[in-house]
Formats: structure tokens, C-alpha cells, sequence
């Protein structure tokens, strides 16, 4: 009886919405948000519904090169058929004809393309951070997980389950979602460790390291973090232009052990130098860093240039060379490094390449950068680049996938972008992730999507039983070696 | 004539709080109409509904966002603590005078301003599951009022956390006071604030930057600031504090004065230091000025399309949004955003409101129109005491008057 309510109900509806007659043809691409013309999607990836502002309603129909069809009022796709078609058409290309009712007239506009990857994503979703664009006050801070087959989004934790106090970013060993560590700041700061069941909360400051752990980054053993440990401050613009400028009063780098709870340290990455967010290689045999002379700050703080340094490191006996081979100097550039994120198939190192300082979503002119690890030549990668800032990116496990923040949209907001990279580095136009009524998704949201990363499953953490465990205060000391 | 007294006695008590907010505490409506960004879209609803405690705080929203006009705002108060006492009456059929100890106690808890008045729906909502079933046996009603209070009521805040609780909150004179000064910095009355600080002695750091501000935007800074309170240069530039109430007059001090970039970061900070993360109307519609004048129509144009979707705000933002269609010139002709395109500065450097002194010459010397800024670059000197500094930027003034 229900059943046939609903059925009775959608016909109802349906035979309300106006069918399109006399249609007259438009030779031009509709005016879609988001943009998702000639995008590269992979199979399996939620229905990329998409919004025409001009348009009172919209027919959308949509074609597979290979095999299969659908069509959507309003561009809001079933997810089975659209996975179908995603799935029918891997390798080849959907075209989409978009029909639309624009001043009482229908037009249609001239068809355009989604191309479908050969190359697998393989991730259940992304993680990230939910946060408002601000300065120094943050309120409603989250991190959030979100299925990228689906619309599915999960608050992991957020602010009410810690007392209000700040997190930072979550780091996941090679996108694992049983292996990674989120920092808590505040009275009842921690860095909370989570290692295929086994949780630790640690207290990372020690009397001899400068700061407590900051900006991490996996050994792929799993055995080590590498972290960061910044004394960081932020200045603010009078101009129009630019607005906060983040500035590491001092900054060392340390790895820990996160089985004995030592921090690793070597002298050529601690000093009055500036050294800051550490990566690994693929292969862990190399740590990745930024490193700049010392400056006083604030009063310099556009001499101060990052360099892309590497250093030796040796898993086994945690030890690291004896020397720190610069790969990128930011001098030489005149321009500063920041984010390594090497490739997991340990080819590419993506970085991002800013005019001074050591946070490139702050710096409008911040674009991503693609190094070929082996031949050390590395290039702008203007192909998904936009005269916004563009920073926070991870690759996904295949290498063939990476996610990055991009303020493209409007200025302010960092929202999420995809984009896959073929076996030469050539990388195709990045999409937003999709959402169901993506204009009034992203419209209504006040938050910058901080530091998108991938994940392998559902991130599993109980909320109320971490948050006690914060409050609570009994943390596990690091030490140093 | 006794069939009459009871309803008359009700309208008498809704007058009585009508013309209590409408007149003297008018202000409290404004002070809790700035702290939420009440969207009518089915989002918005949802995302209300989903969550236990959701239905209380989005109808105690969509009537505190009718505080933006007082006498509707009043009346719907006045109007909600009727329908408390009229619901309390109908359970309570024999004791009429009963009936006004819910409203005189809400009225007495309003007093707080840490107290939200969605409150006032919880009342209504949970007196109105018990009147609808008073009639089923005790058995039925007390799981269903529990269930369906548990989903509409509770979980949510009705008071800002972290706030005490205290007798002395309940009409403090202070706490009204600075509230009375907030409502006319937002409304731009600075004679009502000098007015008022002449009446009574402003001496709180948030009410001396707003009689500073009125004497400033008055241009009666320089020769009548000695003849009101001051606290040093932290009554001119209060320094930076992460809460949501004294910034916004200092974010206001900034944005007339064109330093945009400033104005813009304090009242981001404001909406971020209330307490039970809402939103807020007044800083959206603030953000998207000042974003506006900095010509990052991007951004400027998604708080104007938020602030669409929030009925006391719309014609405002569709106006707002035809400017920025109409183009620069229009913007540059705007009353406001224009002169403020005129004062600000150009050259991107680090703002620091230790030095703040040096901006505002640099802000005069910018353009020597901007008399805000040339008061307080005068005045700060005197309020520091430094007699050398004062003569020195006296000269500045005159060769640029020049």
C-alpha cells in the first residue's frame, strides 16, 4: 500500500514537471556548476550532479561511448545507474546533452564529455578537516570522512567531543584508515595514535625539543612518524590583496618511534634553520623536507625561501645520514617550497611553490608542482592549477589519483579537488568532489575543506569514548633519543 | 465583567513585555538576533530536525531572526510567553494566577543575556505535548512526553556555554548597558551614543571605544574626547580578544576608518568566538561588505546568496547583488563603499595594533579626507601621554591639510 502511495506520489510529480517542446539548439557548452566539462572521473565515483543557475529545470541525458544510457531530471542521477554507466564505460567517455528551460524557452546546448579512468581509484573515501578560513578563532572545527562511491558524509570527531578545543589535520599511513594519528590542541592537547587497535594518547612536547609534534607524516614500515615540530605565528595583511601570512618562529624536525614513544632526532634537522613538513619516500629510505635559512621574524618574513631537502634514513636502525642534499633551493628560485608529497609508486613528488613562507593556502599564487623523483626535473602543473591557491594534496594509493585543496571557486574557501595522472605525469582536468545538490551544498558551507587526503575504509573511531579519553589527561611522554 | 478578566489580565501582561522590549530593553533583541544565521531553505531545516533538541532551536530561531524589527520582535516575544501562560492555564484550570509563574520565571531567566530565548519555544513545545495529552492515561503520556521532548528539546543549548550562572546576570545594569552601546554602533546612531555617555559615564573599555567611535564619525574626537572617560590608547584601539561582543565595535572602528582588510578579520574572529558555534547575520553581511570594497565579488556573492535565503536580510542582498552586477563604477559611487575603496590602503603590509598609530597616518596620509583616522592619529599620542609624538604628527597634519 505504501509502495504504491510513493509510486502514485512520483507520478504525480513528474507528470508536473514540463517536458521539453520545441527545443531550439545552442551552440555553446552549458553554464554548469560545478564545472565537470571534460573532466576524468573514475569508475565507481558518486553521481557528479551538477546545478545550471539560468535554468528553471533541466533535462539531462547522458550516453555511455561504450554501452548503456540514463537520463535525470535536473542532474541529480541515480547512483546505481550512474555507477552502471560508470562501470560499462571505464576507459571511455559519458556525453552528456543538457536540455534546459532558460526564460520560459528550451535549449539545448552543445554536448560535452566526462571521461571515464582506466585507472582505478581503489579508496573508500576522503578524509579531511572541516574549518572556517579564519585567523585566529576557529569554532565548529570537525574532521570528517566522506565516501567518495556516495554522498555519505560522517563527522569522526569534532569540537563538542573535545571541549572546543582545535585539531589539527589527521595523518594516515598510505591512506590507512587503521593506522594514523590526529592532534589535539589546547589545555588538554594530545596527539591520539591509532595502530591497528591499539590507541595511545601522547604528550609530544619534551624539554629539549623546541615544540610539541606538528605536521606528520608515515613511515611506510609504519614503525616511524616523521614530524615537524613548529613554534608557529601568524601575522595579518592591511591590503587589500592578501590577508594572514603564518610565519614558524622556530622549527626542527624529529621522527618518531611509535613503538618505543622516542623521537628521533639528528642535528642537520634542528638549529636556528627553519625545517618543516617532513615526507617519506615510498620506499623509506629518503626523508623529504623544507628547510630555510634562519630570519628574524616577522620583520623578514619575505626573505624567508624554502628549499626541498632530502635526508637518508634508515629504518632499521632509525638512524639518519650524515648529510642533507638540497634538491630545490628556494634561494636559487626565489621562490619557497613547501608540502612534499612524494607518490606511492615512489615516481613523482608533488609540491606546492609559493613566494615566501611555508603555508601555500594562505598564498594566492601557491600552485602545485609534479617532480620526476629519478630524473630530479620537476614542472608546473598548469593543467590543474587555477590563479587561486592551490595546496593540501595526497595522492592516493595507486599514484594515479590525487586530491588537493584549491580556493578556485571563490578566493576564500578551499574546497576539494580530484584529478587523475597518467604514467607520464600528465594530469587531466581535477572535478569538485561531487555533492547531491552541489550549489547549495558548497553555497551554504562556511568551512574550508583542510587537507583532503584519502582513505582506505571507514575510519572507525568512537567519538564519545575519544573524547573522554582527551579530557581525561593521561598521556604516554615521549621521549628523546 | 469576571468572564473578561482573565483574557484581559493575559493581553495586560503581553503588553507589559511588549513595551518592555520594544522600548527600553530593545537592545537584548538585537544582542541575540546578531548571533545566528537563520537560512529558510530545506537544508537548513533538515539539518535542524535530524538532530535531538533540533525542532526547539529552529523555531526559536526563525522568531529571534524577527527581532530585527522590535515591534515585531517584541510582539512575537510578547506573544510566546502569552501562549506559555494561556498553555499553563489549561493545565492548571482552577489556579489562574498559577499560570503566570511560568512566564514571570522565563521572563525573570531572559533577564540573563547568556540565556537563548529558543528557550522560550522549549516551554511552549513541552506545555503543549502535556495539554495534548493530559487526557490519555499516565502510562501513555509520560513515555511520549519524554520521547517526543527527548527529539524536539533537549540536547541543545538554550544557554551560551561556558557562561555562568548567576543571580547578578539576570538585568545586570553593566551587561545592558554595553549591549545598548553594541545595538547603536551596529545602527550607526552616534549621537544616541554620545547622548548616552554623557547621561552616564561610559567607562567600560567596549563602551569607550564606541563614545570614541560616535565622537570620531561625528568629527568631535579631537576637542571633546577629553571631556569623556578614557582608558589609555586601549580605549582608542582595544586590544585584539577572542569573543564575539567587544570585537564587533572594534571591527567597526577598523571598517570606518577603511582599514577593510582589518574590519574583515575582526568580525570573522567575532562569528567564530560565539560560543555554541552559530553563524551570525550581522558578520555575514558584514564579511560580504567588506569583501565587497576589497573587490573579491566571489566570495562577496556567496554570503549575499546565504543572506538571500534569510528573509530579514534578502532585499538587502538582492540590492547588494545588483550592485556588484552594475559593476566597479557603481561600487566606486556607492556612498559607503566607494569612500571606503577611497581610504584603504593599497600596499600590503603586516598590520600590528601596537603600532597602530603609524597605520592611522598612513591611513590620513592616504587620503586626507579620511578625518577618522587623522582624530586618532591625533589623539592616540595625547592618550599615551607622549607631548613629542603629539607635536609631531600635529605637523604631519598640517602639511598634508596643506
Amino acid at each position: 500500500m505504501k509502495r504504491l502511495i510513493y509510486i502514485l506520489l512520483a507520478t504525480a510529480l513528474s507528470a508536473c514537471q514540463p517536458t521539453p517542446h520545441d527545443v531550439q539548439a545552442v551552440n555553446a557548452l552549458p553554464d554548469i556548476y560545478p564545472d565537470y566539462i571534460d573532466v576524468t572521473i573514475p569508475v565507481g565515483i558518486a553521481p557528479m550532479n551538477f546545478d545550471m543557475d539560468c535554468a528553471e529545470t533541466m533535462v539531462v541525458a547522458v550516453k555511455g561511448s561504450r554501452k548503456g544510457e540514463m537520463e535525470a531530471r535536473d542532474a541529480r542521477f541515480d547512483i546505481d545507474r550512474w555507477h552502471q554507466l560508470t562501470r560499462e564505460n571505464e576507459g571511455g567517455d559519458l556525453v552528456f546533452t543538457v536540455t534546459a528551460l532558460i526564460d520560459g524557452r528550451w535549449q539545448q546546448f552543445r554536448p560535452f564529455a566526462m571521461h571515464v579512468s582506466q585507472w582505478p581509484l581503489e579508496q573508500y573515501g576522503l578524509v579531511y578537516r572541516k574549518i572556517a578560513p579564519g585567523y585566529e578563532t576557529f569554532s565548529d572545527i570537525g574532521m570528517y570522512q566522506r565516501s567518495l562511491a556516495s554522498f555519505d558524509e560522517e563527522c569522526i570527531f569534532d569540537v563538542t567531543d573535545v571541549d572546543g578545543q582545535c585539531m589539527n589535520c589527521h595523518y594516515a599511513n598510505r591512506t590507512s584508515h587503521e593506522q594514523y594519528m590526529v592532534h589535539v590542541r589546547g589545555h588538554n592537547g594530545a596527539t591520539y595514535l591509532y595502530d591497528k587497535g591499539r590507541e595511545v594518547l601522547l604528550d609530544t612536547k619534551t624539554d629539549s625539543t623546541c615544540a610539541s609534534c606538528t605536521y606528520g607524516y608515515w613511515h611506510p614500515g609504519g614503525r616511524y612518524c616523521a614530524f615537524s615540530l613548529n613554534v608557529a605565528q601568524q601575522n595579518f595583511y592591511t591590503g587589500p590583496r592578501k590577508t594572514i601570512e603564518p610565519w614558524d618562529r622556530v622549527s626542527d624536525i624529529a621522527v618518531l618511534d611509535v613503538e618505543s614513544g622516542v623521537l628521533l632526532r639528528s642535528p642537520l634537522l634542528e638549529g636556528s634553520d627553519f625545517q618543516t613538513t617532513p615526507a617519506f619516500s615510498a620506499d623509506g629510505g629518503t626523508l623529504y623536507f623544507c628547510a630555510a635559512p634562519h630570519h628574524d621574524m616577522p620583520a623578514d618574513y619575505q626573505q624567508v625561501k624554502y628549499s626541498l631537502c632530502s635526508i637518508a634514513f634508515d629504518a632499521a636502525t632509525g638512524t639518519f645520514g650524515e648529510k642533507v642534499d638540497t634538491i630545490i633551493s628556494g634561494s636559487s628560485a626565489g621562490k619557497s617550497v613547501s608540502l612534499p608529497r612524494p607518490s606511492y609508486d615512489g615516481r613523482w613528488l608533488m609540491f606546492c611553490l609559493t613566494d615566501q613562507g611555508t603555508t601555500p593556502v594562505s598564498h594566492v599564487e601557491s600552485d602545485l608542482w609534479l617532480m620526476d623523483i629519478k630524473e630530479r626535473r620537476a614542472r608546473r602543473m598548469d593543467e590543474v592549477n587555477s590563479p587561486e591557491a592551490d595546496a593540501y594534496h595526497n595522492w592516493a594509493v595507486g599514484s594515479h589519483w590525487f586530491v588537493f585543496g584549491s580556493k578556485r571557486d571563490d578566493h576564500l574557501y578551499s574546497l576539494p579537488y580530484l584529478a587523475c595522472i597518467d604514467d607520464s605525469g600528465r594530469a587531466t582536468k581535477p572535478f569538485l568532489l561531487p555533492q547531491e545538490n552541489p550549489r547549495q551544498y558548497y553555497l551554504e558551507s562556511l568551512h574550508s575543506f583542510n587537507a583532503p587526503d584519502f582513505t582506505d575504509g571507514r575510519v572507525g573511531l568512537d567519538r564519545r569514548s575519544f573524547g573522554r579519553k582527551v579530557m581525561k589527561g593521561d598521556r604516554q611522554k615521549v621521549r628523546v633519543k | 465583567m469576571k468572564r473578561y478578566l482573565h483574557p484581559l489580565l493575559s493581553a495586560a501582561f503581553g503588553l507589559a513585555v511588549f513595551c518592555a522590549f520594544a522600548f527600553p530593553l530593545r537592545a537584548v533583541l538585537n544582542y541575540h538576533e546578531q548571533y545566528q544565521l537563520f537560512l529558510l531553505t530545506p537544508q537548513y531545516l533538515t539539518e535542524h530536525l535530524c538532530r535531538p533538541g533540533g525542532l526547539s532551536v529552529y523555531l526559536g530561531e526563525a522568531v529571534v531572526q524577527c527581532y530585527n524589527s522590535r515591534y515585531l520582535g517584541a510582539a512575537l516575544l510578547a506573544l510566546q510567553l502569552m501562549a506559555v501562560q494561556w498553555l499553563a492555564r489549561k493545565l492548571w484550570k482552577r489556579w489562574f494566577a498559577l499560570s503566570f509563574i511560568p512566564p514571570v520565571a522565563l521572563l525573570v531567566l531572559l533577564g540573563d543575556v547568556n540565556v537563548m530565548h529558543s528557550a522560550v519555544m522549549v516551554f511552549i513545545i513541552a506545555l503543549t505535548l502535556a495539554v495534548a495529552l493530559r487526557r490519555l492515561p499516565k502510562a501513555i503520556a509520560i513515555p511520549v512526553w519524554l520521547a517526543t521532548f527527548y527529539w524536539t528539546c533537549w540536547c541543545s543549548h538554550y544557554r551560551v556555554p561556558g557562561s555562568t550562572v548567576s543571580f547578578k546576570n539576570i538585568y545586570d545594569s553593566k551587561t545592558y548597558e554595553l549591549i545598548d552601546y553594541d545595538r547603536m554602533v551596529r545602527g550607526g546612531d552616534w549621537q544616541g551614543i554620545i547622548k548616552k555617555a554623557r547621561r552616564k559615564k561610559a567607562d567600560l573599555p567596549m563602551s569607550v571605544c564606541a563614545t570614541n567611535l560616535a565622537l570620531g564619525m561625528t568629527g568631535r574626537l579631537r576637542e571633546e574626547a577629553k571631556q569623556f572617560y578614557q582608558n589609555g590608547t586601549a580605549g582608542l584601539v582595544p586590544p585584539f580578544q577572542r569573543e564575539p561582543f567587544a570585537t564587533l565595535t572594534t571591527a567597526e572602528m577598523y571598517y570606518q576608518m577603511g582599514l577593510v582588510n582589518t574590519a574583515q578579520r575582526y568580525v570573522f574572529e567575532a562569528m567564530e568566538a560565539i560560543p555554541n558555534y552559530n553563524k551570525s547575520s550581522r558578520c555575514i553581511r558584514r564579511l560580504a561588505e567588506t569583501n565587497l570594497v576589497n573587490g573579491q565579488y566571489a566570495v562577496a556573492r556567496k554570503y549575499l546568496g546565504l543572506l538571500c535565503h534569510a528573509p530579514f536580510y534578502r532585499k538587502w542582498a538582492e540590492r547588494t547583488l545588483a550592485l556588484i552586477d552594475k559593476g566597479e563604477e557603481a561600487i566606486d559611487a556607492h556612498p559607503m563603499y566607494g569612500r571606503l575603496r577611497r581610504y584603504r590602503l593599497t600596499d600590503d603590509f603586516l598590520f600590528s595594533d601596537k603600532e597602530a598609530d603609524r597605520i592611522f597616518g598612513q591611513l590620513f596620509m592616504h587620503n586626507t579626507d579620511n578625518h577618522l583616522a587623522m582624530q586618532y592619529l591625533l589623539l592616540y599620542p595625547q592618550l599615551e601621554g607622549n607631548a613629542e609624538k603629539y607635536m609631531q604628527y600635529l605637523q604631519v597634519v598640517k602639511t598634508y591639510m596643506k
